[in-house]
């Protein structure tokens, strides 16, 4: 047999004795030396050009020049003037209710394909990625075209005989700034949601259902809760987004539809005050980032 | 410390082996997958590393082929020194369980892979993809894809694929779990068949015991990262090392108990259930010791009580229950409160009613005494 | 039965959401062809003039030019840096790699408004004059993210043992890299690229304010704009919402939805 050719078995050494042969490079320098390009990327331009613009909104400008003051002014001036004050709620009223109505239809949205159109759902979500990438500008004016005094709306309405003179509202309001805010932000908003109802599992909502809960009580305890990193992930996304937009306020919001964003956009254009822009976009960003956590916590709460 | 790759160190005194393994060492975070593992493959031989799933036969083979990094210890394969080798420059190939073929390529561009990378020349690599395919039986199937195999004939292309390099050492990890039961039968055989033909060492992960016992030369069973007990099937089969050794490979009735006396040689056993006496070989027990008394079930022959039959061992039950598989009867005797031998016989045996009492009897030399770990930490 | 009812009620909702995301791309097309030269219904008969109109802008062919060398070069880098790192993201587990995914996809999560002034900031700080190239760093930000998450997800649904393989047979990291993975990931590779195109075709706010006085496309309709309304801007639209919306569809046969949406 050919085990006669075997020999005996070698007596276990002790371990310690026997020392290590590591590889000559160790096992994480292929995964730092790929990783290299793109960490030395946004170290330089994501944290270099956020470092330099928040010491910006330390300093001042005197004489069209910026002068490293180092000074509260330009905080103190944000959050005192009524003008900015009342900026600032306009902004987060306005981009929170954007955020809202964009997830609900969102998640109908997506609930709708994930549950009722299941086959239709790769062809359905390519078509909200169609939408994501297809013009951010050019939807915004073309909303001018729609809603405008000599609009598509207007005019329908007028030929309908509904109406005699424009709705002169629909453009240049808060109204406008709010429907063409979720219109482009509504893909975005189905994304995240998406891959969140992906991961409910339908034994989850059937386990429910058979224990007794209504269709709407399956939703309130089961899926929603189950989904809800993926809805607060759309709803903090879109919250930010909106917040920071200055095209949408500047081309349909008129001075009543008017947001932060223009403001800042104009310090750093006509105004030239980019410490002040650069302070007032900071207390945005606080401002959306505080009103998030609020909404957090609170839904951490309901949705036990 | 240092110098270059392929630094040759013989370190074997024994002869050159295929495979030398030496106090390998590995851990993964919290958890110790290897722990001081030495082992030996000869060259020409067919070695199982057996186990129960997660005692670090994977690790072992990964470690081996340079796919992980041990922490301690050394690998040579042929006399030379491979740890510091990345997986290319070693002279071992790999079969892997899920046959990761390149799904990309034909089937003749995987086989040929190897060779063209070393720019063998194509005429020559036609050639010697087609005798691979007629060794594992599949000629004629270079131009299909992989999507269009199945499972069985996947992993004789990953087969062929690994040998076509003509490794002198070839690694193969349950290349045989995806393959329903009588596919895998007869990829066994084929394997041993092949392995013989090409005199190429194999080192074959299993977690199937029946798979190590009819396949292999030599076996090398593991246990939570060491090694339990190595040698020919026979020898792990017939003397088991230690109670894993005993439970996990065959089938054994192990029945506690304590030495109550010995000479040397033999050694009487009292079984704690029951309080009955066993006599076996000593084993190298001593008095009072607590020991593990492991019997193997085709070993136990039952009759009605008090029919003579010369084995020392006789202990009295009750049939319990039994159940058939296929040629053979499996008879469950209880013969104490809560203990109960399993034994084996023929279909054509005697029939006994259930709930007879019987009486349950085995050769002493079919007695193995196996030290109790349980109870004293010896080993 | 309800079944059907409810079926309807759902593709009433898909629909109606649909309509609403699609009008003002439908709008701007259909406008674009409209013969009249006010934007307003109704439609006078379909004609290329705006096109012809928009060709012959002399501003309008530099900031096309412009456009497409910097999706290109966006694109290329994205390509080469995104695939790198999310090779080093699929290899190995580590609350390391976790940080740095996070890292990667702020850019995704910034008002673009917030690192256009902010990026203008920087290099005005460090004397870097505005120009294409720096608008290009800008879209490399933001579309960085695309290619590291999409790349990522293939190589996360490869097989490792695929290409350990490959390594066993004799192939050097580079080349079972050449060889077996990046054939295999080509396709995520190439939607990843499709999807950084659309998005620096279509990008406004970035450009705006970092390259200078180098228009891009949508930068040279903004400007446009603000100056009243011409029919030709809805032909250079169309020409944006052509392409993103090719790129995409195309994208779509590469990659699916799903590893889009993560
Ligand atoms: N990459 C890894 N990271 C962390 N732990 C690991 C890794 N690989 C293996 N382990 C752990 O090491 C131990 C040994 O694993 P290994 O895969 O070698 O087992 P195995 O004997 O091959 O088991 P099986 O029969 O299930 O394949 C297990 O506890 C496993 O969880
Ligand atoms: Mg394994």
């Amino acid at each position: 047999m050919a085990a006669e050719r075997l020999g005996p078995a070698l007596p276990v050494q002790e371990s310690a004795e026997v020392t290590v042969g590591r590889p000559a490079t160790p096992a994480w320098a292929p995964t730092a030396a790929q990783l290299a390009p793109a960490l030395l990327f946004l170290l330089v331009f994501l944290v270099g050009p956020v470092a330099v613009f928040f010491a910006y909104s330390f300093w001042t400008v005197k004489a069209y020049d910026l002068v490293p003051a180092w000074t509260l002014e330009n905080y103190q001036k944000a959050l005192t003037e009524p003008i900015y004050l009342q900026l600032f709620a306009q902004t987060l009223v306005t981009a929170g209710l954007a955020a809202i109505v964009t997830v609900v239809i969102a998640y109908a949205f997506a609930h709708a394909i994930r549950f009722h159109l299941r086959r239709y759902q790769e062809a359905l979500l390519l078509l909200v990625i169609v939408a994501l990438f297809s013009g951010y500008l050019v939807r915004i004016y073309a909303w001018r075209t729609i809603l405008g005094d000599e609009g598509i709306i207007n005019q329908a309405l007028i030929s309908l005989g509904l109406i005699r003179e424009p709705l002169s509202f629909l453009l240049f309001s808060r109204i406008a700034t709010t429907i063409v805010l979720v219109n482009f932000l509504i893909p975005l908003a189905i994304l995240p949601i998406y891959a969140a109802l992906q991961n409910v599992r339908d034994e989850e909502i059937e386990v429910a259902r058979d224990l007794g809960a209504t269709p709407f009580g399956a939703f309130w305890r089961v899926t929603l809760p189950l989904a809800w990193t993926g809805v607060f992930a759309a709803l903090g996304l879109t919250f930010i987004i909106a917040a920071g937009d200055y095209v949408t306020p500047q081309l349909v919001g008129g001075t009543s539809g008017s947001m932060i964003g223009r403001t800042i956009a104009s310090t750093f254009g006509t105004a030239f005050n980019w410490p002040l822009g650069a302070a007032l976009s900071f207390l945005t960003l606080v401002f959306v980032l505080v009103l998030l956590g609020l909404v957090k916590v609170g839904s951490e709460r309901v949705l036990r | 410390m240092g110098t270059g790759t392929g630094r040759v160190t013989r370190d074997d005194p024994a002869g050159e082996a295929a495979i030398a393994v030496e106090g390998v060492c590995k851990r993964f975070g919290t958890t110790t997958a290897l722990d001081g593992v030495s082992l030996r493959v000869e060259p020409g031989t067919f070695v199982s590393l057996l186990g129960p799933s997660g005692c670090g036969k994977t690790t072992l083979l990964r470690i081996i082929g340079g796919f992980e990094h041990a922490d301690a210890g050394s690998i040579s394969i042929h006399g030379v020194r491979v740890d510091r080798l990345p997986p290319n420059r070693r002279p071992v190939n790999t079969v892997f369980q899920r046959y990761a073929l390149f799904p990309h390529k034909s089937i003749f561009e995987n086989i040929a892979f190897p060779l063209a990378l070393q720019r063998v020349p194509r005429a020559e690599q036609r050639a010697r993809v087609a005798e691979m395919l007629d060794l594992v039986r599949l000629p004629g199937i270079e131009a299909r894809s992989p999507a269009q195999l199945s499972g069985g004939q996947a992993q004789r292309v990953a087969l062929a694929r690994a040998l076509i390099g003509r490794p002198r050492v070839l690694l193969l990890d349950e290349p045989l779990a995806a393959l329903d039961l009588k596919l895998r039968k007869a990829m066994q055989l084929e394997l041993r068949r092949i392995q013989e033909e090409l005199g190429t060492s194999f080192l074959y992960v299993t977690h199937d015991q029946e798979e190590a016992l009819t396949m292999s030369d030599w076996i090398v069973l593991m246990s939570e990262g060491r090694i339990a007990q190595q040698g020919t099937p026979a020898e792990v089969y017939e003397r088991p090392a230690n109670v894993f050794a005993s439970g996990f490979i065959g089938e054994a009735n192990l029945l506690p108990g304590i030495v109550a006396a010995t000479d040397g040689t033999t050694a009487r056993v009292r079984l704690a259930d029951g309080g009955a006496e066993v006599t076996a070989p000593a084993n190298g027990v001593r008095s009072d010791q607590p020991v593990v008394v492991s019997v193997r079930p085709e070993r136990l022959r039952i009759g009605r009580a008090g029919s003579a039959n010369g084995a020392e061992n006789r202990i009295p039950g009750r049939l319990t229950r039994r159940v058939f598989l296929g040629n053979i009867r499996r008879e469950f005797v209880a013969i104490g409160p809560d203990l109960v031998l399993v034994a084996q016989r023929g279909v054509d045996a005697e029939p006994i009613p259930n709930g007879e009492p019987v009486e349950v009897s085995w050769q002493a030399a079919n007695t193995i005494l196996l030290p109790d770990e349980g109870a004293s930490h010896g080993g | 039965m309800t079944g059907g009812r409810s079926h309807l009620v759902w593709w009433l909702l898909v629909g109606a959401t649909l309509l609403f995301l699609f009008a003002p791309v439908a709008v701007v097309l259909l406008f674009s062809f409209n013969a009249a030269s006010t934007t307003s219904l109704p439609f006078a008969g379909f004609s290329l003039r705006w096109y012809e109109r928009a060709f012959g802008d002399h501003q309008f062919v530099v900031a096309l030019l412009n456009s497409v060398k910097v999706a290109i070069v966006v694109a290329i880098f994205t390509a080469v840096v995104g695939t790198s790192a999310a090779f080093a993201l699929s290899r190995r587990r580590s609350r390391w790699l976790d940080l740095f995914s996070s890292f990667v996809t702020a850019p995704l999560i910034l008002p673009t408004l917030f690192l256009g002034i902010a990026l203008l900031s920087f290099y005005t700080q460090i004397g870097l004059r505005p120009w294409l190239g720096t608008a290009m760093i800008g879209h490399a930000l933001v579309t960085l993210p695309f290619v590291v998450l999409i790349v990522n997800a293939r190589l996360m649904r490869l097989d490792r043992s695929i290409e350990e393989a490959a390594r066993d047979l004799g192939a050097t990291p580079f080349q079972s890299f050449r060889l077996i993975v990046l054939p295999l990931v080509a396709p995520a590779l190439l939607g990843a690229i499709l999807i950084v195109v659309a998005w620096s075709f279509d990008e406004l706010v970035i450009t705006f304010f970092t390259s200078g006085g180098d228009a891009t496309l949508p930068v040279r309709i903004w400007g446009m704009l603000r100056r009243g309304i011409d029919p030709s801007v809805n032909a250079m639209a169309s020409i944006i919402l052509l392409t993103t919306i090719a790129c995409t569809l195309l994208a779509g046969r590469f990659i699916s939805g799903r590893e889009i949406a993560r």
